[in-house]
């Protein structure tokens, strides 16, 4: 197991080698952000100066391994709008983030999972085709304009809830659901696949022909072997849910690190966007590894060498 | 039994966010509420150059003029102004004014901040650059010596806030960035940052202390859900209403949509270098071929002013007297085929799509009316931020759209887009040029204005663009707040109150 844990840390440190050479490869050749922070009025000598004290006249290949040096030592440079280290910024985003996307994660399973085992349960019913409509609306509507329909129908029509910002529970909740409706749907199609998977299995008829209680039957037996899956997509949808984070963000005006990605991406912030990327990319590599852990857990045939 | 408990368990997820009712958020707001789509980068005057961040800087720090309610030079820190020379001009100070810390105000504050190295790096240094010399003469009295005459140092100096230097050497350029001291007729509270940003009223403000004792600049990028915000009542001011949802609100007993003219001027340039467009005739025969009325009436919403020139009606130097070329296909055609193109040419098209109002949808329509005179333009979209770099390596053309504003309000600064020798320019004429450089150098505002009335008749003549329009600002307001927009689109609130 330790073997296994080592040899995953070591590719999570080749993804995120790789992932820094994309991310600044593609940030540079997208143009740079002098000509966004000077006004028109500005002379080409005061572009060329800024250029310089950037250090953005310097060849890729220099720029590369001065950032990856820097990288090495926690300074992944300071960012050029804001004159403060760009990893600061993003870790000052982190918490809000993680409360809007753990929340979305929570509504998520909290509502698709029981939705997804009645529907296997009861398939053909009312109750499954409700679970499908939901599955089939929950992916077809981009997060932005269910956004803006949320915001429309409990902001403005209901004045139930706050149309955006950052407050108390009241201002979490649209951004939440409307995350995580993407992966609620997602996950409920998976769940009650994988439940119709296992209920005709031999041996749930040998748990229930050994006298088994019905809560037991599918509580120990069938629950817990159609998790499998279902686990597996769970710890990928935390990519889905900081994808979706930046455009729910946005939307609901949410401080979090999705929008200052997509505020540094309009405005060349190299460094920023460097390090929204590069922390993204560790967070989702280290979910990843938790849910082959957790799977190893919850499948004893499982074991990693 | 299992299937019960599930259910009960999506009931309770269901039920949530009904049971989240909470009643009347606005009622509970004490403060005035404004909503934009950018906030500053830095609360550092010297840094902060977006507009978003000025109305936000410009209540902390006071700069020594101001502009009123209709574009008027008012004093501020300084109470007058005397030009010793062409180069030399001197600034009375105003006396017993402290900064918020309790620093005073005086001519070494002013010296240290025209004179700071932060401010000469930054993206203002355009605002200064001609400045040679800062001299303290008495605790209350400057001198400014520039290099050349400088006619426009009044109008730049509206838009630098006058810095603490104690207080600013003492703290260091990183904490000033979040924690400002000015002498303005409001004080830093707090910022949260991509979020809100709280001020609070300076009760000892030389100006008299403001009514709204409480001003929160909100983030809300998306024009959408600042309209929300602004119908809930969070937001009592939003910034870049848009204009698509301007009869949304229309007849609202709570709601106005207020407009000022505008200094944002948007004009598609040609480039005159080459090709067809070196032609007066064409160039003359594209400007009868847009119909820009019909434009800003379609795409606009009607929230635009049609301009004869690049010169925005509110600038100093606009000449009223011009009348915008008409929409005359015919003549655009027989112009076309006197030049020589009777089946008009083929040409390429740049326009940025989502930096200027409805700027995809104007160049669009733009296109269609070339080509309905035989001119086929292929339109080429870019992302905001590829486009300024274009922009700023002379990689668009040979048309192309662009909105240009200028800070101090300039015919000059407008008709630097047609002039010779700079690098934004797409155009040269040696005649014009003397006439618009001797205006440029012209001290007097009157004399100048009159310089820039009489070169417009020839631009217009000239055409080295397609002149199109003036985007209005417009602002979403709550009905209960008595303010109203100014016509430089600082959004100033120090006056402003609740009814």
């Amino acid at each position: 197991m330790q073997r296994y844990i080592a040899r995953r840390l070591v590719q999570a440190a080749v993804v995120l080698a790789g992932t820094s050479v994309l991310v600044f490869v593609l940030t540079h050749v997208i143009g740079d952000p002098v000509a966004l922070l000077l006004p028109f009025q500005a002379s080409q000598e005061q572009l060329a100066a800024v250029r310089h004290a950037l250090g953005l006249d310097r060849p890729l290949w220099f720029q590369y391994v001065a950032f990856v040096r820097g990288a090495l030592h926690g300074d992944l440079g300071l960012s050029v709008r804001q004159h403060v280290p760009a990893l600061a910024l993003v870790l000052e985003r982190v918490p809000a983030t993680a409360e809007l996307a753990l929340t979305a994660l929570s509504l998520a399973v909290g509502l698709s999972v029981p939705l997804g085992i009645l529907a296997a349960l009861r398939r053909r019913t009312f109750i499954d085709r409700a679970a499908l409509l939901f599955t089939i609306i929950g992916q077809s509507m981009p997060t932005f304009w269910l956004g803006l329909l949320a915001i429309l129908v409990f902001g403005v029509t209901l004045r139930w809830l706050p149309t955006g910002g950052m407050g108390g529970w009241a201002h979490l909740l649209l951004p939440a659901t409307v995350l995580g409706v993407f992966s609620a749907a997602g996950i409920t199609r998976l769940t009650r696949a994988s439940v119709l998977d296992v209920v005709a299995e031999d041996y749930l008829r040998t748990a229930r022909s050994k006298g088994l209680r019905e809560t037991a039957v599918i509580g120990r037996h069938m629950l817990r072997n159609a998790a499998l899956p279902v686990v597996t997509w769970i710890g990928l949808e935390l990519g889905t849910l900081l994808g979706g984070a930046a455009v729910a963000e946005t939307v609901f005006s949410w401080p979090g690190m999705g929008r200052l990605a997509v505020q540094a991406i309009f405005a060349r912030d190299f460094p920023v966007v460097q390090a929204t990327v590069l922390f993204a990319a560790a967070v989702f590599v280290l979910a990843t590894l938790l849910t082959d852990l957790l799977y190893a857990w919850l499948d004893p045939r499982i074991r990693y060498g | 039994m299992w299937v019960r408990r599930l259910t009960f368990v999506l009931i309770a997820v269901i039920a949530m966010p009904a049971a989240a009712r909470i009643p009347s958020l606005a009622a509970a707001a004490p403060a005035v509420t404004v909503a934009q789509g950018t906030e500053p980068a830095s609360l550092d005057a010297f840094q902060e150059i977006s507009r978003s961040g000025y109305n936000v800087t410009l209540h902390v720090y006071d700069p020594l003029f101001m502009r009123s309610e209709n574009g008027a030079i008012v004093p501020m820190l300084a109470t007058g102004y005397k030009i010793v020379s062409p180069t030399t001009w001197q600034f009375s100070l105003r006396r017993g004014v402290r900064f918020h810390n309790g620093e005073p105000f005086d001519a070494n504050a002013v010296k240290f901040t025209f004179d700071h190295d932060l401010l000469k790096e930054s993206a203002q240094n355009y605002l200064l650059n001609g400045v040679k010399e800062v001299r303290v003469i008495d605790p209350y009295t400057v001198q400014v010596i520039t290099a050349d005459p400088m006619p426009l140092l009044l109008f730049n100096l509206t838009l630098v806030g006058i810095m603490p230097p104690r207080y600013y050497q003492a703290q260091g350029a990183s904490f000033v960035a979040t924690h400002p001291v000015g002498t303005g007729p409001y004080r830093f509270q707090s910022w949260v940052k991509d979020d809100r940003l709280t001020l609070t009223a300076n009760p000892a403000y030389w100006g008299g202390a403001p009514r709204i004792r409480t001003l929160v600049f909100r983030l809300i990028p998306d024009a959408s859900a600042r309209v929300a915000a602004l119908r809930t009542g969070e937001a009592d001011i939003i910034t870049d209403f848009p204009p698509d949802l301007a009869s949304s609100v229309q007849g609202s007993p709570q709601i106005q949509v207020e407009t000022t003219k505008g200094t944002r001027s948007i004009n598609i340039m040609l480039d005159t270098g080459a090709g067809p467009l070196r032609d007066k005739r064409v160039r003359q025969a594209l400007n009868y071929a847009v119909d820009k009325e019909t434009i800003v009436k379609k795409l606009l919403g009607g929230f635009g002013t049609v301009e004869a020139t690049l010169v925005p009606a509110t600038y100093l130097g606009v000449n009223p007297l011009l009348k915008p070329y008409p929409y005359d296909p015919a003549k655009a055609k027989s112009l076309l085929a006197e030049a020589g193109y009777p089946n008009g040419f083929s040409t390429v098209f740049q326009s940025p799509r989502g930096r200027y109002l409805a700027d995809a949808e104007v160049s669009q329509a733009a296109v269609g009316y070339l080509k309905a005179v035989g001119v086929n333009a292929e339109l080429r979209y870019f992302e905001w931020g590829n486009y300024v770099n274009m922009y700023f390596k002379h990689q668009l053309g040979p048309i192309f759209l662009i909105g240009s504003a200028s800070a101090a309000l300039d015919a000059g600064d407008a008709l630097e887009n047609v002039s010779c020798g700079v690098w934004d320019s797409w155009y040269c004429n040696p005649g014009i040029q003397a006439r618009y450089l001797k205006a440029r150098s012209t001290l007097d505002p009157a004399r100048r204005a009159g310089l820039y009335r009489e070169i417009q008749p020839l631009i217009f003549d000239e055409a080295p663009t397609i002149f199109m329009y003036t985007q209005q600002g417009i602002y979403g307001v709550n009905k209960r707040l008595d303010w109203t927009p100014r016509a430089d689109e600082t959004l100033w609130l120090a006056k402003a109150a609740v009814k």
